[in-house]
């Protein structure tokens, strides 16, 4: 069931923008590291919005043994981004100039975006200020405001449809993939393929993407009425998302859903919808690293909770994360060496012209093309493949882990100790909102949870179903646990009822 | 040589002397056997009433006792035991479950006097029959099980959620579940009576057991003692410090009085003390001794006297387990509560500059004589004096000497300022607001006025919600920071609440929690279908602390972070709460919020026409 793979569609496969169908093939199209686990919902909730449109939002249909085709179109918003993001007059205008009238005419002068015209601001703005601080507000709220990216891929908060655009080259021309590198597709496939897709959108729509927010209409305002033309929107096609059903999927949707059901304003679940998202795909890309070399045994991040001292946790810690790390590089390297076991390639072996029927066996399975045509020896001709693997991996794929387990607040770096894995307040604010259902959980069964959906070990019982023993003494365990308690009451998540007896609490109550 | 007093004796037993498990209710009693002790500390047990009145009517229920170790569920189930003729000597024995026929309504009565003695097996048989019984009134056997918590619901748990267990059993659990963390002693559906022991109001049962243990008849043996003089004043610590806690002025100890309001505080910052810590906390206080790190005997308090060293003895600092060594200190629940209070190490100008000035010119003399200087064992004599003089004249090799003095002269002050004194001893501790805090919750109780600890909460948590410093204390501004709620600044007004009650409009009221001690903070939207409250938050005195501060001009986020996520949150499930004004049609109108130089709010309205599509 879990391993019915899906062909990979020819079309993305052989487009020759791919060197070496190799992390595409174990993982899917794509994981990137310049692309933010922020960045990552924000281009699924652009897919979400444009199949929405089309009705058919996480409720695609898959002809059988295909991947599912679907074509969307994202917005530029030229108008919108430009007022906000590249407007460095406004606000001295509006300081210095004094009538209304004058900060207009001043501002007019100023600021041109090509091809539009933006004398029908005025008519909606009756106060200059206003506009001005409608640009502050969109400016102070923006996505990750403390990354310095270019301003065509600096993104408006969420709050509603009319907030979504594309990200684009400076140049403003087509996308160039490089922040919305598909990693929102990703996801969108596996919460279609989760099973709840149709109760997920629903709980979107009503909650998440509000037509009639104030702010996602203010942000509407900031749009000329032609902004839905053909020509301001960017077609745009699916990317690969090898397996038909999975775990991880159901997994995924399973927050989702215990997320959005919480009674809560849509733009207050955004920020955990962020962390578990790259969360859960960040489990997948382990759990698929572990099949791909053949390793039996479950992900797992073991969390130091901050001590005063060094505990023997840190230890375990680094060593999980260091092995996690390392994890879709030996993937890499099973896949490449797996191609000896197939027929195909033992064909190959025996063809009369080798090298020419080996160099065609490895295009047709890995999509690549052999720089130096004179090596014909297979063994050399597989390290060539491999090299060029490698290097594509490192550059990418293999920085997914490191960098998204940091922007989550599951990892914390440290010049000259190293990258361990230990929890933000954020991150497990997260967690609770999301696996503490009916408003608490006593305390044991919570860190349970943590593991069973998240594979997140705290306390020694955990630690002994994911090593088969205890990796070390259980007092540290007992401490760790201890630590993350007193961290939670700091937090108001848990209420201590006896010596014996502890709850952690969902300050947010579901929806009747 | 001097006699040994046997209530001395006797009380060491209760004690933090190294046998940890000298309190236990079954060798408690042998020890009141062996010293003849004829009126043993005894104090009423709770619900002792609550649970023989069940057990004797026609149609008894089944009983959960639950509470911490030490508050007293052994003992409730041994009373029971021989309120019903059970036999003593069957007891002692050890017995982990004992039965007895009730006279009443003619059903075996079933008593598990601890849960966690049973095995695992033995639980998984016994528990489905409490189960059954709870659930069906008519059962022949009815049950009264002891556990901790934390015990009671694993194991519970565990028996429900095995395989191919009825559903029902799992509904149980989560009924009891409920009544446990929701503080309910009752249920609608099971025929069950929950009384958690940790529930009950410490300082209440402080208060008797310091007079069951200052007023014990015993103490008449100290006369004849060579410290004891005729007539009635004693140089000897165990009774000085007796004494204190007793208050000789009719009978008004202000020692007693701070401990009470401290437990009482500690209880509505969720800080539960059983019954065993009380007791141990009252003798550590009388007989607590800093040389033997331990408690005095008769013989060491009648050398403590002889030589003067009174510092060794000091109840204030034993209060806070001063003469225990860190890690035995450590391990007792009532002294790592007290010290959460950080009472000596908190500064207060005005009692500071007393301390350290009241003796020279300019300072109060007259003051520093009546509230320090008046104490000839534990107040400001010779030996402060000295260190203070040397302090003054810029000797610093003895200062950290000098700074435990300070401390301890802080601690001292705390227990004994005078009701009417103008210095408020509150201020000597983390919680300055305590004394309001305490005074709030009654005036809640009584109905009385409260409008100006009002005005300070509401402007607290103004600029709480704002993010800036607000003076407005009428009206609750709630703001949104947009984004994803959770910045620390918030420009733009959402709604404006009043603080009075309103049939009409949402406002901001407070009620007591149902431990008749915690206030609650709650909007209420008198027009909703069903719950008015929108959202509600209690206030520990943490939070009470907090918004107190803030209103006094702390910083929001930097005094607590705690407190600072649970009104943000608080924030954040009212606006999810409230409704907003439909959307018009043809305009956006949003309020940016300013503040003016003086604190004022001022609302900056904007408009934007739109042509809808």
């Amino acid at each position: 069931m879990r391993n019915e793979m899906i062909p990979a569609p020819k079309k993305l496969k052989y487009d020759g923008n791919i060197k070496a169908w190799v992390d595409e093939a174990i993982w899917g199209h794509r994981f990137y590291n310049d692309q933010t686990p922020w960045l990552v919902f924000l281009e699924f909730l652009c897919l979400f919005r444009s199949r929405n449109d089309d009705g058919c939002a996480l409720d695609e249909q898959r002809k059988d043994g295909s991947h599912e085709d679907i074509s969307y179109r994202i917005p530029r918003l030229s108008s919108l981004r430009g007022i906000v993001f590249n407007n460095p007059h406004i606000q001295h205008i509006e300081t210095t100039k004094i009538s209304n009238s004058e900060q207009w005419s001043e501002w007019m002068s100023k600021f041109h975006i090509e091809g539009h015209n933006f004398s029908f601001l005025q008519e909606r703005f009756p106060k200059f200020s206003s506009l001005s601080h409608v640009v502050k507000f969109f400016q102070d709220t923006a996505v990750e405001p403390h990354r310095q990216r270019r301003w065509t891929s600096r993104f408006i908060f969420p709050y509603g449809p009319d907030c979504l655009y594309a990200d684009l080259p400076g140049t403003l021309h087509s996308p160039d993939r490089r922040f919305f590198a598909r990693g929102g597709e990703l996801l969108y496939l596996m919460l279609c393929r989760g099973g709840s897709g149709p109760r997920i959108a629903k709980l979107i729509n009503d909650n998440l993407l509000l037509d009639k927010d104030p702010w996602n209409r203010i942000a509407r305002s900031l749009l000329p009425d032609n902004n839905r033309l053909h020509h301001e929107t960017i077609p745009a096609t699916v990317g690969y998302l090898p397996y038909k059903e999975r775990e991880e999927y159901t997994a995924i949707a399973r927050t989702y859903l215990d997320l959005l059901n919480l009674s809560l304003s849509g733009a207050v679940l955004i920020d955990p919808l962020v962390r578990l998202s790259s969360l859960h795909m960040l489990l997948y890309m382990l759990r698929r690293a572990s099949e791909e070399i053949g390793d039996n045994s479950e992900p797992k991040f073991v969390l130091e909770i901050a001590a005063p001292k060094k505990t023997r946790l840190f230890d375990l810690s680094s060593e999980s994360f260091s092995a996690n790390q390392m994890a879709p590089l030996r993937a890499v390297r099973a896949h490449i060496e797996n191609v000896r076991n197939e027929q195909g390639w033992r064909d190959a072996l025996q063809a009369r012209v080798q090298g020419v029927a080996i160099r065609k066996f490895l295009y047709e399975r890995f999509a690549w093309e052999q720089q130096n045509n004179h090596i014909s020896d297979p063994d050399q001709i597989i390290s060539e493949l491999w090299s060029d693997v490698e290097k594509r991996h490192k550059q990418h794929v293999a920085k997914v882990h490191r960098e998204w387990t940091r922007q989550i607040g599951l990892t914390v770096s440290q010049r000259g100790v190293g990258t361990w894995y230990a929890p933000t307040d954020s991150l497990l604010k997260a967690l609770v909102m999301c696996t503490v259902q009916d408003g608490r959980e006593e305390y044991h069964r919570f860190l349970k949870k943590l593991y069973d959906r998240f594979r997140i070990v705290i306390a020694a019982p955990e630690a002994e179903e994911a090593f088969g023993n205890l990796p070390t003494d259980q007092h540290a365990f007992t401490q760790n646990a201890q630590r993350l308690e007193q961290r939670l009451r700091t937090l108001g998540l848990l209420r201590r009822l006896s010596d014996d007896c502890a709850y952690v609490q969902n300050p947010f109550r579901r929806r009747e | 040589m001097s006699r040994e007093n046997p209530l001395v004796k006797f009380l060491r037993h209760y004690g933090p002397i190294p046998a940890s498990d000298n309190m236990y209710d079954e060798l408690i009693h042998n020890e009141i056997e062996h010293y003849g002790i004829e009126k043993p500390i005894k104090i009423t047990p709770l619900y002792l009433k609550n649970v023989i009145d069940n057990f004797e009517s026609k149609v008894p229920k089944n009983i959960v006792l639950t509470g911490t170790a030490g508050d007293g569920k052994t003992y409730h189930c041994r009373l029971v035991w021989e309120h019903f003729n059970g036999d003593p000597e069957q007891w002692r024995e050890g017995i982990k479950v004992a039965e007895l026929e009730l006279p009443a309504s003619r059903r075996q009565l079933c008593i598990i006097k601890d849960l966690s003695e049973l095995t695992r097996e033995e639980k998984e048989k016994i528990l489905p029959k409490v189960a059954e019984s709870a659930r069906n009134q008519d059962s022949s056997t009815v049950y009264l099980v002891a556990a901790n918590d934390g015990q009671l619901m694993a194991s519970w748990r565990d028996f429900a959620e095995a395989p191919d267990r009825d559903p029902k059993y799992f509904e149980d659990f989560k009924v009891i579940e409920e009544m446990l963390i929701d503080e309910k002693s009752e249920s609608e559906n099971l025929s069950l009576l929950l009384y958690n022991l940790s529930r009950f109001d410490a300082s209440d049962s402080f208060n008797e057991i310091i007079n069951q243990m200052t007023e014990h008849p015993l103490w008449d043996d100290c006369d004849g003692c060579p410290v004891h003089s005729q007539d009635g004043s004693s140089q000897c610590p165990i009774i000085i410090n007796r004494d204190r806690l007793r208050g000789t002025e009719e009978k008004f100890s202000p020692f007693r009085k701070r401990l009470t309001e401290l437990l009482k505080i500690a209880r509505a910052n969720r800080m539960h003390l059983p019954i065993r810590d009380l007791i141990l906390l009252c003798v550590n206080i009388i007989l607590g001794d800093d040389k033997s790190k331990g408690l005095l005997t008769c013989r060491m308090a009648i050398n403590r006297a002889n030589d003067g060293a009174y510092h060794r003895t000091n109840p204030y600092a034993n209060a806070f387990g001063a003469n225990l060594r860190p890690r035995r200190r450590q391990q007792y629940q009532a002294f790592s509560t007290l010290e959460t209070f950080g009472i000596g190490r908190e500064t207060d100008n005005k009692i500071d500059n007393l301390l350290v000035y009241g003796l020279y010119e300019d300072g109060d003399t007259k003051q520093y004589e009546r509230l320090i200087g008046n104490d000839p064992f534990y107040g400001g004599g010779e030996s402060y004096k000295k260190l203070l003089q040397d302090y003054l004249e810029g000797e610093r090799n003895d200062l950290p000497k000098f700074m435990r003095s300070l401390e301890l002269q802080r601690q001292r002050l705390f227990f004994s300022l005078p009701p009417d004194s103008d210095l408020n001893p509150w201020s000597l501790s983390v919680y300055q607001s305590s004394g309001c805090f305490l005074e709030f919750g009654e005036k809640l109780n009584s109905g009385e006025e409260t409008s100006s600890v009002v005005e300070l909460l509401v402007r607290g948590l103004n600029r709480t919600f704002c993010g800036m410093m607000i003076d407005e204390d009428q009206k609750v501004y709630i703001a949104s920071s947009g984004g994803d709620g959770r910045g620390r600044i918030s420009l733009i007004l959402k709604f404006e609440i009043g603080i009075s009650t309103n049939k009409r409009t949402p406002y901001l009221d407070f009620k007591l929690g149902q431990d008749g001690l915690t206030p609650r903070m709650r909007i209420v939207d008198p027009v909703a279908e069903g719950n008015q409250v929108i959202a509600e938050i209690e206030l520990q005195i943490s939070h009470f602390e907090y918004l107190m501060r803030v209103a006094k001009g702390s910083l929001p986020a930097s005094f607590s972070r705690q407190c600072y996520e649970d009104f943000l949150d608080f924030k954040l499930r009212s606006i999810a709460g409230m409704t907003e004004d439909a959307p018009q049609p043809s305009n956006i109108i949003f309020t940016a919020i300013k503040v003016d130089k003086d604190g004022r709010l001022l609302p900056d309205i904007h408009r934007i026409r739109i042509g809808e599509k």
